[in-house]
């Protein structure tokens, strides 16, 4: 019984450490966002690796999503004669949820892990102790702009996503089903209010962003200096932002009400 | 020879010391390194760590660079106490050093040239044309032409320590640390290195502190060795750790002799 409250009491404390370590992380990060010097440089570097070469995987998945959710509530508002509504149910979903929510799945798995994997694989290389060497903070010069252009391209790539997901829908409506394109998209400007639907599904994207962008350049730059850390480091990274991702939905959701 | 110098918690050091470490302890969870280590290190000299593999040799240069702190004690470079400054405090301090990997550390998605510029465009307000001009003077006293453009991945293992060599002196540091400078290189490129560091000890007069398991090249460079044992430290001159009776020192120096190290060394 007493091993069972030891064991528990420090894996409380462990926890809280951790807690501690990633919020001062985090801290770290806004600070050195925000104070010279400006590396735009590896910004926009880092926009290009995580954003635009997430493109191709994120038009893909949400033309592929707004496919199935044209058949789907095409099949489903039929029963109820209601099949000219199916540009707001295309567009309610996207915009409110998945939108978001897979954009920041996707980026997660295709740049989330990579970050994770290059900062881990610097640890193990020495790369951040030499950076530390020269009097170089790894957190202002590695991880910074990382994290910085996760947190930028999530919006931008949640709305190609949704665009994405439109042009799928309609696709499945207008050319597939028969549904008059005019109704499919005047359905949808009815129905998606601006400051309801699209501030919420920014404002979504831009905290999974910062989260995303928050958990793996932590995990990558507390990972131990070998490959089985490198290798813990990027499945931590992609199992925990993901969780991450899908509880803020929810509490994002239930605190700006039903609208978002 | 001198054993473990005795503790000394409080106070700049004394004497000559450039670099002093002074009653460290430390220890990773269970594992104690140091317990209680002592040494110094002299100004413009060539001093050697030397020691059995996993005996701290790379912990004590780390710990002199301040990627490490101790458990307890006291690390000073010059007249500045280093083990308890905060971080942008000690990033100020480290502007003084200069340390090569062992495995080399330059950052892998930036060309060979871009390594070697960084500290440069970091830390001082110099034009691209002069950042060139340095480098170039850099490669160029190290060995190494035409590697502007390569990618550190592109580049041989004795290249890669010239270049990691170039990068930790682009800012000509007081003291530079120097971790494993031979391993993994055959013969030839041993003597090269060994060359090229001895050249820059006696040109630019600067403390070099260097961990080494290889005998022979200990023996042609080093000034002073400090040989770690039993997480402690025995200090002296090549020659007096030659003669040493220490049944510690004598069983490590034998076991080399009998090694692949031997041709070396004699």
């Amino acid at each position: 019984m007493l091993d069972f409250v030891r064991t528990v009491g420090w894996r409380s404390v462990d926890n809280v450490y951790g807690l501690g370590g990633i919020a001062s992380f985090g801290s770290r990060l806004v600070f050195e966002t925000l104070a010279p010097p400006y590396r735009l440089r590896r910004v926009i570097d880092e926009i290009y690796n995580t954003g635009v070469l997430s493109l191709a995987i994120v038009c893909a998945s949400g033309t592929a999503v707004g496919l199935v959710l044209g058949l789907q509530g095409y099949n489903t508002l039929v029963r109820f004669g209601a099949e000219r509504s199916m540009g707001a149910v295309v567009g309610l979903s996207l915009v409110r949820e998945l939108g978001p929510v897979l954009t920041a799945l996707l980026v997660t798995g295709r740049a989330g892990s990579a970050v994770a994997a290059e900062i881990g694989a610097m640890v193990a290389t020495e790369q951040l102790d030499g950076l530390r060497m020269m009097a170089v903070d790894p957190i202002d010069f590695v991880t910074q702009p990382k994290a910085f252009a996760l947190f930028a391209s999530m919006p931008l790539l949640s709305a190609l996503f949704i665009v994405s997901g439109l042009f799928g829908g309609y696709l499945v409506g207008v050319g597939l089903l028969g549904i008059d394109g005019g109704t499919y998209v005047s359905s949808l400007e009815n129905n998606i209010d601006f400051r309801n639907d699209v501030l919420g599904s920014i404002l979504k994207s831009a905290v999974f962003g910062a989260l995303v962008g928050l958990i793996a350049t932590w995990r990558g730059y507390t990972a131990a200096p070998n490959s089985a850390g490198v290798s813990r480091a990027t499945t931590g990274a992609v199992v925990q932002a993901s969780v991450a991702t899908l509880m803020f939905d929810y509490a994002i959701t239930a605190l700006w009400g039903v609208g978002v | 020879m001198t054993p473990a110098g005795e503790s000394r918690a409080e106070g700049p050091p004394l004497g000559h010391a450039h670099v002093e470490v002074v009653s460290v302890r430390l220890a990773f969870g269970e594992r104690r390194v140091f317990d209680g280590l002592s040494c110094r290190f002299s100004p413009a000299k060539v001093s050697v760590i030397l020691g059995a593999s996993g005996v701290g040799k790379s912990t004590l240069l780390r710990l002199i660079g301040g990627l490490l702190r101790p458990d307890y004690g006291d690390v000073w470079i010059g007249e500045q106490e280093i083990s308890r400054l905060p971080e942008r405090q000690l990033q100020r301090a480290r502007r003084r050093l200069g340390m090569m990997f062992q495995g080399g550390a330059l950052l892998d998605s930036m060309t060979v040239f871009d390594n070697v510029a960084l500290p440069l465009r970091e830390h001082t307000k110099l034009r691209e044309r002069e950042i060139a001009d340095r480098v170039h003077a850099q490669f160029e006293a190290v060995g190494l032409k035409r590697v502007d453009a390569l990618l550190p991945g592109q580049l041989s293992g004795g290249m890669k320590k010239r270049a990691a060599l170039a990068r930790a002196m682009i800012t000509d540091p007081e003291i530079l640390l120097i971790d494993e400078p031979f391993s993994g290189l055959d013969p030839l490129a041993v003597r090269l290195i060994e060359a090229l560091l001895v050249g820059v000890n006696r040109t630019k007069g600067l403390t070099m502190i260097l961990t080494n398991h290889h005998i022979g090249s200990t023996i042609r460079m080093a000034d002073e060795v400090v040989f770690l044992v039993d997480g402690a430290s025995i200090h002296g001159t090549v020659k007096e750790i030659r003669e040493s009776i220490d049944p510690r020192i004598q069983r490590f120096l034998e076991a080399a002799g009998t090694g692949p190290t031997l041709e070396e060394a004699s």
